[in-house]
């Protein structure tokens, strides 16, 4: 499991700056690409086939991710034993609990949660930010902004 | 009649609009015959044009490709696109088609134009960027099949 300290050496910094095979164009969603780097998961769609560069590559999508989590739910159904895992938000008609399937829709968002605060990269500020659930719960408006867990792969 | 059937007819209605004078048609693969671009490099149209010819192939030619859908029953590479085009239908947020063709080469080691095919959207934390790359061929302007890959994160 990551700490919370190493978390935090990840705030302030841009995906460029984290990202070593450098993709980092910034248009586009790096949340998942985040989350990848900083857990090692290098299954499915990598930054590597988006740009071919040096260093160890990263997924960057984030229903692939939901795919891997071993446990899914509901933000609310989170186990109280559960107090480091992946969340993510998006329009809850996008989510399949039973399957443990997400749909590749444009509004869905993923970051680490860890003893209360969440890490993920900010996309409109091209930083890696940390916050609460309840400041997390206004990523995206209402009704894109339901919340679920999943453990990590 | 589903979007992707709309996009065959769109398909179909640029190839019988494409009789100029120009040496290359473009045709749809499903005709039998080769895709071919009519500038060489291809210029933004060309690629917007092979992406749409390649509108029926199946999400289940690439690995990349898997789960890119917007619904779990998309199947095609137009219902792909289409999905993320849609998003576009608001006036909210920058939205930008994005094209670009660079030398490479091929597993022959033939010389190929890698395009690329990108739609954005930018609305503050709402941004992303979904596509398609797929190669083609200098010698002739044609589309290698089994070259394409779906793009995108987030």
């Amino acid at each position: 499991m990551i700490a919370a300290s190493q978390l935090n050496g990840f705030l302030g910094k841009s995906i460029g700056q984290i990202c070593s095979i450098g993709y980092a164009a910034p248009g586009d969603n790096h949340c998942a690409h985040f989350v990848c780097h900083v857990l090692g998961y290098q299954f499915g769609f990598t930054c590597r086939d988006m740009k071919n560069g040096p260093g160890t590559p990263a997924n960057i999508r984030v229903q692939q991710v939901f795919a891997r989590c071993p446990q899914v739910g509901t933000w609310a159904s989170r186990p109280s034993n559960v107090t480091g895992c992946l969340i993510f938000i998006t329009n809850a008609s996008n989510v399949h609990i039973a399957s443990r399937t997400m749909d590749n829709v444009p509004r869905k968002h993923v970051g680490i949660f860890l003893d209360g605060n969440i890490w993920h990269y900010s996309n409109s500020q091209s930083r890696v930010v940390k916050q609460t659930p309840s400041e997390f719960s206004h990523h995206y408006r209402s009704p894109d902004n339901a919340m679920f867990y999943g453990t990590m792969p | 009649m589903r979007t992707d059937a709309v996009l065959a007819g769109v398909v179909a209605a640029f190839v019988l609009a494409s009789c100029g004078p120009a040496p290359v048609q473009t045709t749809p693969p499903q005709a039998g015959a080769a895709v071919r671009i009519r500038t060489n490099p291809p210029s933004a149209k060309d690629i917007i044009d092979l992406a749409i010819a390649s509108s029926q192939v199946d999400l289940s030619a690439s690995p990349s490709c898997q789960n890119v859908g917007t619904e779990p029953s998309d199947r095609t590479v137009g219902r792909y696109l289409a999905g993320f085009l849609a998003e576009l239908s608001k006036s909210e947020g920058q939205n930008w088609i994005e094209t670009s063709a660079e030398k490479g080469r091929g597993n022959d080691n033939a010389p190929i134009w890698v395009c690329r095919m990108m739609i954005h959207h930018v609305q503050g934390d709402d941004r992303w960027s979904w596509g398609i790359r797929f190669d083609v061929r200098q010698s002739d302007g044609t589309l290698l099949p089994g070259s394409l890959t779906c793009l995108g994160g987030g």
